[in-house]
């Protein structure tokens, strides 16, 4: 029903449902004698058309040869399945996990309490790893199930960075033993924040931050720093950027309920370029 | 299988109506027109190419385990697009359960494969790629995935309001909003990207 008539303006969503063609034949006849005489309604379904040109424009379509293969190869063989790995891990598997955890905690815990080292708690169904680390002399830092020797410090002529503390009280916890082509390092803090800090040399030649949907560049100390997006707002999942001849990655693996906030964030890439500079003088 | 696709002369309505009784061939052709465009969609709602491949083919396998639900042929496209809606509702919560339980979700190494990381090349199209990406970052999601429908893929609003679950006017509501909201802030990101420093003028961005 045409509620408007006469001097007032077309509603969007009445433009919206006359460009879209679902207008009754009357209601339609209204709006098109309607916009012979409003400049104003005519430029707003001029506007509202724009939109959809800019987004056709930037988002070309492409094909993707290989995943329609991929399904089509899927739909002949029968595997209709729709259950991916990223739908891991089904119940049972969280419980068989939680056995296992269980299971190590109960083994480790006398050899944690006679070393006096905290037994860290981040495991993974599937190649099960145990992290722990022992502090001092010449103790052994295991990541991901692999056994590294623990190193004092990076080597500085890389140019890596290792504070030992960074902004909101997060203190380096674990590393990855030092070496040329990659460093990594997990911060944590006393309110539950954990960041994953990695650090590989920068291919060689120049590279250029182009985000993706749902990604945004931002500038820190005239630095261009990929923020990547996390799905609660103001947060950030990562950041991303290159200095100096290294390539950080910044992760928030075990953020705050309310996510990593993006001027944390900030603060944190900041610190680190500030160490950068310190190490570099 | 999918080579008769170019060929097809049938209409989608048509394809799904063969596919509903048995004709493997029909949905071969349906993958083939819309697979695509799916995945399209998929990846500027999730910024994940390989998430967006993924949950395209999850969105097809399902459809076609389900084919016999399909009300209205001529729906096809709409119906699917909600089962991959769904699909995508489904992702995310998963994918914030993973970031408690393991670290399996984290990207690949820098070095590897990150698409935000390119070699200069120096491309408009690029530019207005990263212009559109960050003027639909700034929208909610609600409006983000109406005005995505609608613009990008081309569905009516009734089409819209069917794959989002909402009332029409609801629907009529947020495509109106989202048109508006973009235009804005198209115009505010496309002037300060003018009105720039000029040291990253290849890229538009927030100064800090």
């Amino acid at each position: 029903m045409v509620r408007w008539i006469g001097s007032r303006h077309v509603p969007g969503e009445e433009l919206v449902a006359y460009a879209d063609g679902y207008l009754g034949w009357d209601h339609r006849q209204i709006v098109d004698e309607h916009l012979q005489a409003c400049n104003r309604c005519r430029d707003r379904l001029r506007g509202f058309d724009e939109v959809g040109r800019i987004i056709q424009e930037g988002a070309p379509l492409a094909d993707d040869p290989s995943g329609r293969a991929a399904l089509h190869a899927r739909l002949a063989a029968g595997d209709w399945s729709t259950t991916t790995s990223r739908q891991r891990p089904s119940a049972r598997l969280l419980v068989a996990a939680s056995s296992v955890v269980l299971l190590l905690v109960l083994l480790a815990w006398p050899l944690a309490s006679a070393a006096g080292f905290p037994l860290s708690g981040f495991l993974r169904f599937g190649g099960v790893a145990v992290r722990y680390f022992q502090p001092g002399g010449d103790g052994v830092t295991v990541m991901r199930g692999v056994a590294t020797p623990r190193a004092a410090s990076p080597d500085p002529a890389i140019g890596f960075v290792a504070p030992d503390r960074m902004p909101l009280g997060l203190e380096l916890a674990e590393r990855s033993a030092p070496g040329a082509d990659q460093l990594e390092l997990l911060y944590r803090n006393r309110a539950g924040l954990a960041v994953l800090l990695s650090q590989v040399p920068t291919a060689a030649g120049a590279v250029r931050l182009a985000p993706s949907p749902g990604q945004e560049v931002v500038r820190v100390r005239g630095v261009a720093v990929l923020r990547l997006a996390d799905p609660r707002p103001d947060a950030v999942a990562g950041m991303l950027w290159e200095r100096e001849g290294v390539t950080f990655e910044l992760l928030a693996i075990e953020p705050p309920p309310d996510g990593l906030g993006e001027a944390d964030a900030g603060r944190i890439v900041e610190a680190l370029m500030a160490a950068q500079d310190a190490a570099t003088g | 299988m999918g080579t008769s696709a170019a060929s097809s002369g049938l209409a989608d309505h048509e394809l799904a109506a063969a596919a509903r009784e048995g004709n493997r061939d029909a949905f071969a052709v349906l993958v083939d027109r819309h697979y695509p465009r799916l995945v399209r969609h998929l990846a500027w709602r999730t910024g994940n190419a390989d998430l967006a491949g993924d949950l395209a083919q999850e969105a097809f396998l399902e459809a076609f385990v389900h084919i016999q639900r399909l009300a209205d042929d001529r729906t096809f496209v709409a119906w699917l697009y909600g089962i991959a809606q769904n699909r995508l509702r489904m992702a995310a919560r998963h994918r914030r359960l993973r970031q408690v339980v393991s670290l399996d979700w984290l990207p690949l190494p820098v070095a590897a494969t990150i698409p935000a990381l390119q070699r200069p090349d120096g491309s408009a199209s690029c530019l207005e790629r990263e212009l559109l990406a960050q003027v639909l970052d700034g929208l909610s999601q609600p409006l983000r995935e109406a005005l995505l429908l609608h613009s990008l893929d081309g569905f009516s609003a009734p089409d819209v309001a069917r794959i989002l679950g909402i009332s029409l006017p609801a629907a009529e509501r947020r495509i109106t909003r989202a048109k508006e909201r973009f235009r804005e802030r198209y115009r505010t990101l496309n002037r300060d990207d003018e009105e720039g420093d000029g040291a990253l003028d290849w890229l538009p961005s927030r100064a800090r």
